[in-house]
């Protein structure tokens, strides 16, 4: 498709452009100087990028959703870690069918999952909070950290735990020397992944959160009331501090996935 | 050499390993039916047969990943029928070697020092000493992915030798590599085998690299041991039709027993007028020959001469030649004898006939096995290895 | 580590445990299974399950010491009431559309990505269409927001070029909103689609071209069936997400557009008897979310084995 390619091309550096137009218009604006958010920008001030920074809501929200990414981040390990163990063992129709329960939050609406742990959690007489919305993201991550390890375990060949028990491994040692260490890069991964997710999610936070505000929840509510060029000021930092995680994260499970 | 395993006391004459009477039985697919073999120490034994015999799993019986449901498994002398695989002194040198891809060659080899508690220093001067003996001094420090595939086969063999195991159990490991590379690495454990004194049980569906490299050979079939003899003596005095028929190329007829006694005499089922006179000694079956009863006679291509016999009552038959082929130092000539019978025959090409002539073939009697009773029945091809 | 471990198997009680765990498989299996299935059971399934009996209920939450009675008439509320069924059928409507649009937009990316781009960029060209998604949803409704207002960057620079000499209303309207989802659900049609293609053999192609096959004649032979998986996983998981929005339409869409997600958020909002109705609404926005997905699957997806066999 030689004679095609120039389109093709041409489409996919605008999409590129589509994509970080918008996000490039946003860091723009957090330069404007004036109280409103409109174009063009004449006068440029770095004091709304100043602002953001030293803004006090900010700050507890971003707190919170660090918060919440490290707690939710371990418990979806915990639990992601025995359960991609578990699957890998099963095969045939009982792993699809294992898999499939396992994966199901990823796949229901986000609205209706939220809800449904909401109700769920106060039945159990949790209160909405901020470890509520820990247990909520790690029920929304757990899913890709199971499907990340079983691709990864799926490549370790079965011989190799034959040969360290073989060898005089038990199977405290074969788990610690050869099975953890060969998962590590997706390890390493699902962490990040799962990090990245919980910062990013909306729908839980803002279902299963009190008083306790993430950083998103906390944009949504200053953007239903209005906009200024504050908004986009904190918008791009955080959008600059997640892209260079995000980048990382894929990068590392990329070029560790390759080699096996 | 003498690997003693937990300080057990054993003579020379313990078996390394022992297997009695073991089954194993995988849904209601029998794996291993009532299978016993006692393999003497410092022995290179090979568990040769057709894919789906049984020969893996007797091996991962041995190490522990099949746990029989009847029989007993000594090792080294002791009972480990029911050891867990970390507690038995033999090492495994699997297909795909298996090598530990985040550990350098050297952490691989030592891995099985380590877990035996060494020191450091004892860990290090075996490695050291093992990449002397496989003859890659240097490359201690590398990740396995940086090694070529006859490296890493080397590499699975010192790490397997390094806790000085009583005996090493190799599941095919020359399967993955080419064709040049695999008759190097034949030679190589041998050479390693004789050199370490070590007991070897080798698994391969490959009879010339079983009859090359073994001294006892073990032929598998649906989860028993067909036979177990020294190479030459599989060769020469198959014990059923199947080892015949799987061990190298074999001309097969089938024949009636009219007489018995110290001589035997017998005739093609397909030339009933042929009559052959044996020696009671050509008889390789377990059993004996019956009068009136079926054998199978074996006669290896090279063993079946064109020309008259050197004296009345050998065995004799005229047959037209219907295709030669030719191999360089020798000729396959292919013959219809009576009766539709189907021969080959190999020959030096100076002196073998053109398709078409009619040739007389002898065989002498003490090239000749003669088959009895069950053994004697045909065999279904054996079956394509899968892998 | 290791050392400590391999000095732990004098210990009795070490060498007994270890050794009942590599005796039995079903131990083996007990440890390891008891996390997963416990996991499972709490998060996955009882809320769900908890959900459908909720939406049977007469009333929710209970005072004590009171009992309520099963009923359907939440399920029958959905279809007596237009305004909620309106909901359901824009959500969709729209959901399907912007599935389609999305393919659309994404299918020559993803070939580009997988055909055509040089093969030693082809990782920093994924990394670099990759990296935007890492971002709320939330920050990305805002930066279209700034695009797309009438005071926004793509109005100023239209006036600038001279196009037009008043703002085009594009904000808070379904085209607003279609744009934001299609942004924010590219990715989940791009990976599947670049996978399904990357597997794609060069050589069919060029052998298809060898016996006179035009481009377009080779796309829709070769390249769309053997594509089929992943544009059935790709238009699942944006058809999936576009259903469930909620946040997105309230920023970005319009003020008569709400969709059903949002009507879901709104119902359980509302005091009163309101849980068993939103209970009721969500279960058959899984349901009919799940069915038109498996329908969709089930006819694109069969229709290519059916074409495989012949």
């Amino acid at each position: 498709m030689s004679a095609r390619s120039p389109l093709l091309t041409l489409w996919f550096w605008l999409f590129v452009a589509f994509l970080f137009a918008p996000l490039a218009v946003m860091a723009a604006m957090g330069f404007r100087d004036s109280g409103f958010v409109a174009f063009p920008i004449q006068k440029w001030t770095t004091r709304w990028y100043a602002d953001a920074l030293a803004d006090r809501d900010y700050r507890v929200a971003l707190w919170v959703s660090v918060q919440v990414a490290v707690w939710s981040t371990l418990l979806s390990m915990a639990v992601g870690v025995p359960t991609a163990f578990a699957v890998a063992r099963l095969r045939g129709v009982v792993r699809a069918a294992a898999v499939a329960v396992v994966v199901l939050p990823a796949f229901l609406p986000i609205v209706v999952s939220a809800i449904a742990l909401r109700m769920f959690l106060g039945r159990l007489g949790m209160e909405p909070g901020l470890s509520a919305i820990a247990f909520g993201h790690a029920v929304g991550s757990v899913p890709f950290v199971v499907v990340m390890l079983l691709t990864r375990l799926n490549a370790m060949s079965p011989s190799l735990a034959e040969a360290a028990r073989n060898l005089g491994a038990d199977e405290a040692i074969v788990l610690s020397r050869i099975v953890l260490p060969f998962l590590s890069p997706a390890l390493f991964g699902a962490f990040l992944f799962c990090i990245l997710l919980s910062f990013e999610d909306f729908m839980r936070s803002f279902f299963l959160g009190g008083f306790d505000q993430t950083f998103p929840v906390l944009l949504f509510a200053r953007l239903r009331f209005g906009f200024n060029p504050g908004l986009a000021a904190i918008s791009a930092v955080v959008l600059a501090a997640t892209m260079l995680l995000g980048l990382h994260a894929e990068r590392f499970l990329r070029r560790r996935g390759i080699d096996r | 050499m003498t690997a003693r395993a937990g300080g057990a006391p054993r003579t020379d004459e313990t078996p390394a390993i022992e297997v009695e009477g073991v089954t194993k039985r995988f849904g209601t697919h029998g794996a291993l039916d009532d299978v016993s073999l006692a393999v003497a120490p410092g022995l290179f034994v090979t568990l040769l047969g057709p894919s789906g015999c049984g020969k893996s799993t007797l091996l991962r019986a041995v190490a522990g990943f099949v746990i029989p449901d009847a029989g007993r498994l000594r090792i080294g002398g002791r009972d480990m029928t029911r050891e867990p695989p970390h507690r038995r002194p033999v090492s495994m040198v699997f297909q795909d070697y298996a090598l530990f891809p985040h550990m350098t060659v050297r952490e691989n080899i030592g891995f099985g020092c380590e877990m035996k508690g060494m020191s450091r220093a004892e860990i290090a001067r075996r490695c050291a000493e093992l990449l002397e003996l496989i003859r890659l001094p240097e490359v201690g420090g590398r990740l396995p992915e940086a090694l070529s595939g006859g490296q890493r086969q080397r590499v699975a063999l010192a790490r397997a030798l390094a806790p000085d195991p009583v005996s090493l159990l190799l599941d095919e490991p020359l399967g993955a590599l080419d064709l040049k590379l695999r008759l190097e690495m034949q030679q190589e454990l041998k050479a390693i085998q004789r050199r370490t004194g070590k007991t070897f049980v080798f698994v391969t569906h490959d009879q010339d690299e079983a009859l090359s490299m073994s001294d006892r050979v073990a032929v598998m079939r649906a989860g028993r041991i067909e036979q177990i003899d020294a190479p030459e003596r599989l060769y020469a005095r198959p014990a059923t039709a199947f080892v015949a028929g799987f061990v190298g190329a074999a001309n097969m007829i089938a024949m009636q027993v009219e007489e018995t006694g110290a001589q035997l005499a017998c005739s093609p089922v397909a030339a009933p007028g042929l009559r052959w006179v044996l020696p009671a000694a050509a008889v390789s079956s377990a059993e004996a020959p019956r009068r009136g009863g079926a054998a199978l006679m074996v006669v290896r291509p090279e063993a079946l001469r064109v020309g008259p016999p050197p004296a009345e009552g050998f065995p004799s038959i005229e047959a037209e030649v219907v295709e030669r082929t030719f191999f360089g130092g020798r000729v396959h000539l292919r013959l219809r004898g009576p009766g539709g019978m189907t021969l080959v025959a190999e020959a030096r090409p100076q002196d073998s006939p053109a398709p078409g002539e009619v040739v007389t073939c002898h065989a002498l009697p003490d090239e000749i096995a003669l088959i009895a009773g069950d053994a004697a029945a045909p065999v279904p091809p054996p079956a394509r290895p899968q892998t | 580590m290791t050392r400590l471990l391999v000095r732990a198997r004098r210990l009795a009680v070490y060498r007994t445990a270890i050794d009942a765990l590599s005796a039995s498989p079903w131990l083996r299996a007990l440890v390891v299974a008891v996390v997963p299935v416990l996991w499972v059971l709490v998060t996955n399934l009882a809320p769900l399950v908890q959900m459908v009996a909720i939406s049977l209920l007469d009333r929710y939450p209970l005072p004590p010491g009171e009992t309520a009675a099963w009923t359907t008439r939440h399920y029958r509320a959905f279809v007596e009431r237009p305004l909620y069924l309106n909901a359901f059928t824009r959500s969709f409507v729209f959901a399907t559309l912007v599935t389609a649009l999305t393919l659309a937009v994404m299918f020559p990316v993803a070939y580009y990505l997988s055909k055509a781009a040089p093969r030693s960029w082809r990782v920093r060209l994924i990394l670099l269409v990759v990296a935007p998604f890492w971002t709320s949803e939330i920050i990305r409704s805002f930066a279209w927001i700034l695009m797309l207002a009438n005071r926004g960057a793509v109005n100023s620079a239209l006036m600038w070029l001279g196009l037009s000499d008043a703002p085009v209303e594009m904000l808070y309207s379904r085209f607003s909103l279609a744009v934001g989802v299609i942004y924010l659900s590219s990715l989940y049609m791009l990976l599947p689609l670049y996978a399904a293609l990357e597997k794609i053999d060069d050589r069919l192609l060029e052998a298809a071209a060898d016996l006179g096959a035009r481009p377009l004649t080779r796309l829709r032979r070769i390249v769309l069936p053997l594509a089929r998986d992943g544009i059935v996983v790709g238009c699942t998981l944006v058809f999936l997400l576009a259903v469930g929005l909620y946040a997105m339409p309230q920023l970005l869409g319009g003020p008569g557009d709400t969709l059903f997600a949002a009507t879901i958020g709104q119902v359980f909002g509302r005091a009163g008897d309101s849980w068993p109705l939103g209970s009721a609404f969500s279960i058959i926005l899984i349901l009919a979310a799940l069915g038109w997905v498996g329908l969709f699957a089930a006819l694109v997806g069969r229709g290519g084995r059916r074409r495989v066999v012949r």
